[in-house]
């Protein structure tokens, strides 16, 4: 891709690579722990990423594709506007999945490192430019998911060749897509409410109260909606499984 | 009146829910937790929610199109 070789004067041409050998100073930021907590400065949740500050305009889906854009062209500062963006929502569903928090920093770094090498085949077709990276860290997260738990099962010597990134095998994609398919059918039973009070909390990591104060609701509005959405999901995936 | 799911009528039972997709602060978490351990309807209701929790991680986030959520959401409060 052109510029992708002439990008940086001081090290490493590759902004992630360089992160990386810094420890803490990503994408030229000036040093500090990407993980930490800091919402003076970056979109941290979901919530904050999706539902933002009202007093800001929303981010519109046409500048997220301009940064992707931006980022296949070379533009390591639009990298980082989309990290900065989107890398505490990468890291809670990378953290969901691994249950591991120093797994999940370097997965959500292998994210924007594939973001930074595969931006040029984004295509808008294919779905708004938060789910493609969210896909793309659900799919590192299961990956390594998988690596730690055949490490744990298989001694080192006998075990086979991992799949690297995004290569799983057919099956395994097949039931990526048919649990994908089943949870999508079991959202229709939730009200737009329920939906984005389990949404909010679940991805945000906020707790309950947060989450209300969030979005302006009573926290027992919040905490039954987050209660009866669950039940209904149950319902709604138990009988989804009957029927296949 | 909370609702009650399951027959679950403890009357802690409304946070089962909000602590099976970790949404308690680590102090109610702690506290919730050690409810479970005692309370048989609780640890019934968390244990037919947790498959579900699990289910999050195939959330279909292509479908949020954040233009059209954040209009849609009610205006939060600015907390600064």
């Amino acid at each position: 891709v052109k510029g992708r070789d002439r990008i940086n004067p001081t090290g490493h041409s590759d902004p992630v690579v360089r992160a990386r050998l810094d420890g803490v100073q990503i994408f030229g930021m000036e040093a500090r722990h990407p993980f930490v907590p800091d919402r003076e400065r970056s979109p941290g949740t979901l919530g904050e990423v999706l539902y933002a500050n009202p007093s800001r305009p929303p981010v519109s889906e046409a500048e997220w594709v301009a940064l992707v854009h931006s980022v296949a062209a070379g533009d390591q500062g639009a990298l980082h506007a989309l990290y900065e963006r989107a890398h505490r929502v990468v890291f809670t569903l990378i953290m969901r999945i691994t249950a591991n928090r120093e797994t999940a920093e370097e997965v959500t770094l292998d994210v924007f490192h594939d973001i930074w090498r595969r931006a040029s085949c984004y295509r808008e077709a294919d779905g708004t430019v938060l789910g493609w990276i969210m896909n793309q860290a659900r799919s590192r997260g299961i990956d390594r998911l998988r690596f730690e738990q055949r490490k744990k099962r298989v001694p080192r010597e006998a075990s086979d060749p991992l799949p690297a990134a995004g290569t799983a095998n057919p099956d395994d994609l097949i039931a990526f897509n048919q649990q994908r398919q089943a949870l999508r059918s079991a959202l229709d039973v939730l009200t737009p409410d329920e939906r984005l009070a389990i949404e909010t909390a679940f991805f945000s990591e906020l707790p309950y109260s947060e989450v209300a104060a969030r979005l302006n609701q009573p926290v027992g509005t919040i905490k039954t909606r987050i209660r009866s959405g669950l039940h209904k999901l149950r319902e709604a995936l138990a009988e989804g499984g009957h029927k296949s | 009146m909370s609702p009650t799911f399951d027959g679950n009528t403890c009357h802690r039972s409304a946070l089962i829910a909000a602590y099976a997709i970790h949404a308690l602060p680590p102090n109610e978490a702690a506290d919730i937790a050690a409810h479970i351990a005692s309370c048989p309807q609780c640890r019934q209701e968390l244990e037919t929610l947790r498959p579900v929790a699990d289910t999050f991680v195939f959330w279909p986030n292509d479908v949020l199109r954040p233009v059209v959520v954040a209009a849609r959401a009610p205006r939060a409060t600015d907390r600064g």
